[in-house]
């Protein structure tokens, strides 16, 4: 029962990350623009996560072979791997939290209660989420153990009503996009969180990143496929909100509800995951003395107010409603991508690795530098995307330096 | 004192003005609706990133005008028409 409940805990990480409305954005926009191809290519990217998980969670090696800190130090230096981690890490916390809540606000204001402010919500989400994980990091995990929970009874309903209603009428997909290499590549950002996985025996984790990986390939491909049977292709590739498009058209104003439900919950369960995971981030990097370090829980705390003060500036200052969040989103999402590729790579580079390890873990790293360098090459703005990767990386290589120079500059620090 | 309680009276008119200026350029959901149909009629969606993206409610045939890229579109916008411009 308490291996089940950790289990459980343990794997709600990698969904609610995966379940963020972000991902429903991008899976309703792939689904209109690639039709049959995009199946093809949600298979084909669940399938290069699957092999990318079995290479960073190596379920015969040693926990320390296989940290991601460890293991990126050993394979590009001290400070250059540090702050690969960090840089991907902090980056995607602090822009994706200030993304989904206000996403979030919105479904609040515009589905439930009007006369709430959108703002207010997103702030008070934040709040609960920042109230939880630095009272007690055991709340923060069955809160989102919850919000996991009802963000997939809510799409398991509406999913369940859509296939039953496409068995009983004569449903067919409404014309067809121009197949995309963009949104084809993309589909592999649909996984990103699989390799969230945190207070976890080292030979589950393998096995809890690769249920996640399926749990949510099948909800996403049922999803994708009700998306273009109920809504037009045409339709689904220019919303900006193409889940709601399509849940309204599945059951009306209680498809909406739903998913209003499925956007605040995964919101709230992407932004606390990748808090939690920070958590484990710094205590790493406090672990190589790349941090100062702290009794407990406190550096988690510390690190959850740091975040929630930064993400609520975002908002204060209007970075939601800025056109290059979007762009700065991405780019986390590229970095992200790099880190998954560039874990793999190391991994596949230590001695004890047996070869056909190494050329699992080549093929996938390589995969996943090349789905990334498509995604920045195919994006509106590469530039300014290549200039915010460059300028968050060395932002994040100056964060890791900065203990250190101030531990040598002042040697009673480390006391 | 003298010169503060000047300046707050000086405020509080100005801050009076303006409410009662903008009084007549402020329109409700309602009287918006019952124009939609008017062929003289231009709405102008002013938001922008996500709260434009984030937002179901999008008025059918509005514009978009993006707030920040004012001296774009403003010049281009005809003179002869009813425009009204919407943020939330």
């Amino acid at each position: 029962m308490v291996n089940m409940k950790l289990f459980l805990i343990s794997i709600s990480i990698p969904i609610g990350v995966m379940l963020s409305p972000e991902t429903l954005i991008l899976l309703g926009n792939s689904a209109g623009y690639n039709g049959l191809i995009f199946f093809l290519s949600l298979a084909a990217s669940a399938l290069v996560c699957c092999l990318c998980a079995f290479s960073i969670f190596s379920p015969g090696g040693h926990p320390e072979q296989t940290n991601e800190l460890s293991v990126l130090i050993r394979g590009l230096g001290r400070f250059t791997g540090a702050a690969l981690v960090l840089t991907a890490r902090l980056s995607m916390t602090l822009l994706a939290a200030t993304s989904v809540l206000v996403i979030a606000g919105f479904a609040f204001n515009e589905i439930f209660l009007y006369w709430f402010p959108n703002f207010g919500f997103a702030f008070l989400l934040l709040g609960l989420i920042l109230v939880c994980n630095v009272l007690r990091a055991s709340w923060a995990a069955i809160l989102q153990l919850l919000l996991v929970a009802s963000a997939l009874v809510s799409f398991s309903i509406l999913l369940i009503s859509a296939v039953l209603s496409a068995f009983s009428s004569d449903l067919a997909i409404q014309g067809s996009e121009p197949a995309s290499l963009a949104a084809a590549t993309g589909a592999v950002l649909l996984f990103l969180g699989f390799d969230l996985i945190i207070n976890s025996e080292q030979k589950n984790k393998l096995i809890q990143a690769v249920t996640a990986i399926s749990v949510i390939s099948v909800l996403f491909l049922l999803w994708g496929a009700m998306s273009i049977l109920y809504v037009p292709a045409a339709s689904l590739t220019e919303s900006t909100l193409p889940h709601l498009k399509a849940a309204r058209a599945v059951m009306g104003q209680n498809g909406r509800l739903l998913m209003g439900i499925v956007v605040i919950c995964g919101a709230a369960a992407a932004v606390n995951g990748l808090f939690l995971y920070m958590g484990q981030t710094v205590r790493n990097l406090a672990g190589q003395e790349l941090l100062p370090s702290f009794r407990g829980n406190t550096l988690h705390r510390l690190a959850s107010v740091m975040m929630a003060v930064t993400i609520g500036v975002f908002m204060m200052t209007g970075l939601a409603g800025d056109e290059m969040l979007a762009v700065y989103y991405r780019g986390a999402l590229l970095l992200w991508l790099v880190l998954l590729a560039a874990r793999c790579v190391a991994m596949a580079r230590q001695p004890s690795v047996s070869r056909i390890f190494s050329i699992i873990a080549i093929t996938a790293g390589c995969t996943m530098a090349i789905a990334s360098i498509i995604l920045c090459y195919t994006a509106e703005y590469s530039r300014e995307l290549i200039a915010f990767c460059l300028l968050a990386y060395t932002g994040g290589l100056l964060l890791v330096m900065a203990w250190p120079a101030l531990v040598t500059l002042f040697p009673n620090l480390k006391r | 004192m003298r010169q503060l309680v000047l300046l707050l009276t000086l405020l509080f008119t100005l801050g009076v003005a303006s409410a009662a200026w903008s009084e007549d350029l402020i329109m409700d959901k309602d009287a918006l609706n019952s124009m939609l149909s008017e062929p003289d009629l231009v709405v102008l969606d002013v938001r922008t990133g996500k709260d434009w993206s984030s937002s179901e409610f999008k008025i059918k045939n509005a514009v978009r005008a993006p707030v920040g890229e004012y001296k774009d579109w403003s010049a281009s916008l005809p003179k002869d028409k009813t425009l009204v411009t919407y943020c939330a």
